[in-house]
């Protein structure tokens, strides 16, 4: 199931050269009829896969007028997709579902409606092309379980025909239709995405890392370094030693927490680290030489980017617990190897988690948005990061590719169904993911360690 | 890890290259048993047992304080947070802090002082050479005395003979590794169940636990194709085009030595003479085509996969009328071989053949492994046919263990003078009685699906960092 994901995602690929996003999709998909029909095609061919199960069920299908697309556009599209998945899927009922507008998660109200899948899909316009892009969402509901898993993302695009032009522009070519519950995705849409790779002095076995107010924390097992953007480049400021007393049980692999803060009085930063070879971690003060040069305090637990407080691994094992947080049970997944919390302005929360791999199931995204049913996709690396970028909320995660070696870091929106809004290859491995004040210019950026350990190199990827 | 494991695989007759399903920058998953077959029946469960199959199973039951991941790499403290050499002659150990033993008993500097002590006390604990003595004088910190400077101390203290055993009571020693036995053991088990220990000094393993079953060659090759067993040696049928069950190949360097010691059972006045014949005489290159995994003619003791020097000439040949003495006293030796090592018996059926030059006939006496380590201790034998394995990827140690073959005593006494080095056993008594054969890989085929399932310095697997990946 994996791989036919995989090979799915790899259709989606964005894939960046010299910081410009170029579109690439699988021939024997692609919507190159043009016109709502092919993008309609396109999209049913990308579903039926992960529809498999759904004979005799109820299945919805709701598409969203995004950035420069009319309600009525994606009215249509819905209609022809619900069209097509009614004659191929076997389910019992395929809906255009449009209900529930701006009444919490849409997956919340199609379980309320009694749907058990939802085809949640965003219609917009850029530049010469209109695409669609979404997810499978599978809604399992009863007294006992409300889950919601994403099965499969959708993705398609067209070249503007006359067609589209005319429908996308019936509604005066401007966001319309029903609207997510959270709109995170910027009035102007994600657009192009500009990428930075700095190469660095090879780190090793990375294990975490940080970013804060222009400054880029990488820890190892043993060590912390101290970058700071300068241009095209990754100065190091500091490279500190992890030492103390060595732990008597640690995880067979190595497991690391690092985080930049404010000090209180927010004048100057802190890094906290901690690796899991040793009992304690430690608290340096940044100045602008650097770290200091003696610990300004030692830390208890991990300090998980994102997380507040900080975090007890499970004796012998490589996961956290809520409870070792400091959350109630529920608050995130039962085991997780990593996590962040959003808070927003208004007070609504976003959490994320990887839940741990077992030996037959891999690694999964978790994702719960204002208290909804949590959401999970699988198929994910053990790295995470949540946050606001100037385009919107994003969770960030390492996937793998089919077939290959390399790592892609994948962002996605908080939007139901996680739709993927970029994903990016490099060779190596994902080692690190941050979300943060990268480059010192006031906005946030993902920055990713990837490292292709064959050819013993390490770069910093900068994604705005 | 890396991000796309690559594995080398036993398919159709020649190693390939696959690359796994893709899969992200992730960790390996905890859950899940490994079942493999033992490939020396363990005698005593015990560290300090000279027997193979003991030293085989010895790291995944029981730490030493420190542990060597590779060949050439300085050794890495595990159970020990620092060593005071204040007093070179009287270093102190002080163990981590909240150690505990497999039952979760904490692990105390006391465990470790009467692990060292008893094996101090035993010919299996060889090498600990210039230990003296060893005492708690805390809960966790344990003062050793030593004959002699130890620069060394490390090393010696990552052997087998340094494994820290907990509770001795009722015969049966605690655990301080990865793994405590689930199951009875009694000698002629046919099974031993390992279950992970909750929280070792080493992390929790991966596997929840470990089936070692007690199988012949033969067996072993059809449970493996069967699917019944994730490790075996490799089923021949792995080696041909279309093998039905592809596997992962595991091989390490050649690092074990096989040889021939002669015994007590041969008068002292020939005993010379037949090791020296044996030594001239023996096709190696032959010999060693009996054995399924890479193997290269020994001249020395020291395998050069551990740094020792290439060996020099060939032996000289024997006197004339030593051979005259050989077979006027011994026209007729038995050779003791492992009943379960098929492939040492092939070899020792090679050597029938090599001794009837020689003007000796010999038979083969195949026995079970407890049989066979009764008699080596005793020294009870004219011929024995064994292979070593090495305390530590060391290439002095590795040389030391085979003359600990026959004279353990002999082997601590020449470590308790000096650190040991490749050419340490030369003009030492006892070492003329041994022939060395071949150093030899060890080649195991692993289910593919288990990763990170590798092969320590010495051979030996290293299941406490296997994990599946199914998916």
């Amino acid at each position: 199931m994996r791989s036919g994901r995989a090979g799915l995602l790899a259709v989606l690929v964005g894939l960046v050269t010299g910081g410009v996003a170029a579109v690439v999709a699988a021939p024997s998909v692609r919507a190159a009829q043009g016109g709502l029909d092919g993008l309609a095609d396109a999209v049913t061919a990308r579903a039926l896969p992960s529809l498999a199960d759904a004979r005799g069920l109820d299945v919805a299908v709701r598409v969203e007028a995004g950035a420069q697309a009319s309600a009525a556009a994606a009215g249509t599209l819905g209609e022809l997709i619900a069209a097509r998945l009614g004659k191929s899927a076997g389910a019992r009922v395929v809906d255009v579902w449009r209900g529930d507008a701006g009444r919490g998660p849409i997956e919340e109200g199609a379980r309320r409606a009694g749907y058990e899948r939802l085809v949640a899909l965003t219609l917009e316009a850029e530049g010469a092309r209109a695409r669609v892009r979404g997810a499978v969402i599978a809604l399992e509901g009863g007294p006992w379980v409300a889950r919601t898993e994403t099965r499969a993302q959708l993705w398609a695009a067209a070249p503007l025909d006359d067609e589209l032009r005319a429908l996308l522009a019936a509604n005066g070519g401007t966001p319309s239709g029903p609207s997510g519950p959270s709109g995170p995705v910027a009035p102007d849409g994600p657009g192009p995405v500009r990428v930075r790779t700095i190469a660095v002095a090879d780190l090793g076995e990375v294990v975490a890392a940080s970013a804060r107010a222009g400054r880029i924390a990488v820890a190892t097992p043993r060590e912390l370094v101290l970058f700071e953007l300068r241009g095209e480049r990754a100065v190091e400021r500091a490279r500190v030693a992890l030492d103390g007393e060595w732990g008597a049980s640690p995880p067979r692999a190595a497991v690391g927490a690092v985080r930049l803060q404010p000090t209180p009085e927010g004048e100057a930063l802190l890094v906290e680290v901690r690796s899991s070879l040793f009992v304690d971690g430690a608290r340096w003060r940044v100045d602008a030489g650097g770290a200091g040069r003696a610990p300004t305090g030692r830390v208890r637990g991990f300090p998980l980017d994102g997380i507040e407080g900080a975090c007890e691994l499970v004796g012998g094992f490589d996961w956290f617990t809520p409870s070792g947080c400091g959350r109630a049970a529920g608050a995130l997944p039962d085991r997780f190897w990593s996590a962040a919390e959003l808070v927003r302005r208004d007070g609504t929360r976003a959490e994320a988690a990887i839940v741990p791999a077992t030996a037959d199931r891999a690694a999964r995204l978790w994702v719960r948005d204002r208290g909804a049913a949590p959401v999970e996709v699988a198929g994910v690396g053990a790295q995470l990061a949540l946050g606001t970028l100037p385009r919107g909320e994003v969770v960030a995660t390492a996937e793998g590719v089919d077939g290959a070696g390399p790592d892609a870091i994948t962002l996605r929106a908080l939007a139901p169904g996680l739709p993927v809004v970029h994903r990016l290859e490099r060779p190596g491995a994902v080692r690190a993911l941050a979300l943060g004040d990268v480059d010192g210019d006031g906005r946030a950026e993902v920055v990713a360690v990837v490292r292709d350990a064959a050819q013993r190199r390490t770069e910093l990827v900068v994604i705005q | 890890m890396s991000a796309a494991v690559v594995l080398r695989a036993v398919v159709g007759g020649a190693l390939v290259v696959v690359a796994a399903a893709a899969q992200a920058e992730t960790r390996p998953a905890y859950g899940g048993a490994g079942r493999a077959a033992a490939t020396a029946t363990p005698v005593r469960l015990d560290p300090l047992s000279m027997a193979r199959g003991d030293q085989e199973l010895a790291p995944l039951l029981w730490e030493a304080p420190f542990r060597v991941e590779r060949a050439g790499a300085a050794p890495r403290p595990l159970l020990v947070a620092s060593v005071d050499v204040a007093q070179p002659l009287r270093p102190r150990l002080t163990l981590k802090r909240e150690l505990r033993g497999c039952d979760g008993r904490a692990l105390r500097a006391s465990d470790v002082a009467a692990s060292l002590t008893r094996a101090i006390g035993e010919p299996g604990g060889w090498a600990l050479g210039p230990i003296r003595a060893a005492r708690a004088i805390s809960d966790d910190v344990v003062e050793l005395e030593l004959a002699r400077p130890a620069p060394d101390l490390a090393l010696l203290l990552s052997t087998p003979a340094a494994m820290i055993t907990t509770g001795t009571g009722g015969g049966r020693r605690g655990g301080s590794g990865p793994f405590h036995l689930a199951s009875t053991f009694s000698t002629g088990a046919h099974e031993l169940r390992l279950a992970a220990c909750a929280t070792p000094a080493g992390g929790r393993p991966f596997l929840d636990g470990v089936t070692l079953r007690i199988l012949d060659d033969s067996e072993e090759a059809q449970a493996f194709e069967a699917g019944s067993l994730d490790l075996s040696r490799p089923p021949p049928s792995a080696l041909v085009p279309g093998a039905r069950r592809p596997a992962t190949q595991l091989e390490s360097a050649m690092v074990r030595t096989g040889l021939v010691a002669v015994g007590r059972a041969v008068e002292p006045s020939v005993a010379r003479a037949l090791a020296a014949a044996l030594a001239h005489r023996v096709d190696r290159a032959r010999l060693r085509r009996a054995l399924r995994a890479p193997a290269r003619p020994a001249f020395a003791l020291a395998p050069p996969a551990l740094g020792a020097p290439e060996p020099p000439a060939a032996p000289p040949s024997p006197r004339a009328d030593d051979l005259e003495l050989l077979r006027a006293r011994h026209p007729k030796l038995k050779l003791l071989v492992d009943r379960q090592s098929d492939e040492e018996r092939a070899a020792a059926e090679r050597l029938l053949v090599e001794a009837e030059r020689l003007g000796v006939e010999l038979t083969l006496e195949p026995l079970d492994a407890a049989a066979l380590e009764e008699r080596r201790a005793r020294g009870d034998y004219e011929l024995l046919l064994t292979t070593v394995i090495p305390p530590a990827p060391d290439a002095g140690l590795a040389e030391l263990a085979a003359l600990a073959v026959v004279d353990p005593a002999a082997a601590r006494r020449l470590l308790a003078r000096a650190p040991a080095q490749a050419g340490v056993t030369v003009g030492a008594p006892g070492v003329e009685l041994l022939v060395p054969l071949w150093h030899r890989a060890v080649r195991l085929a692993a289910t593919p699906q288990l990763h990170e399932l590798a092969l320590d310095p010495v051979g030996r697997p290293t299941w406490a960092d296997a994990f599946w990946w199914r998916r």
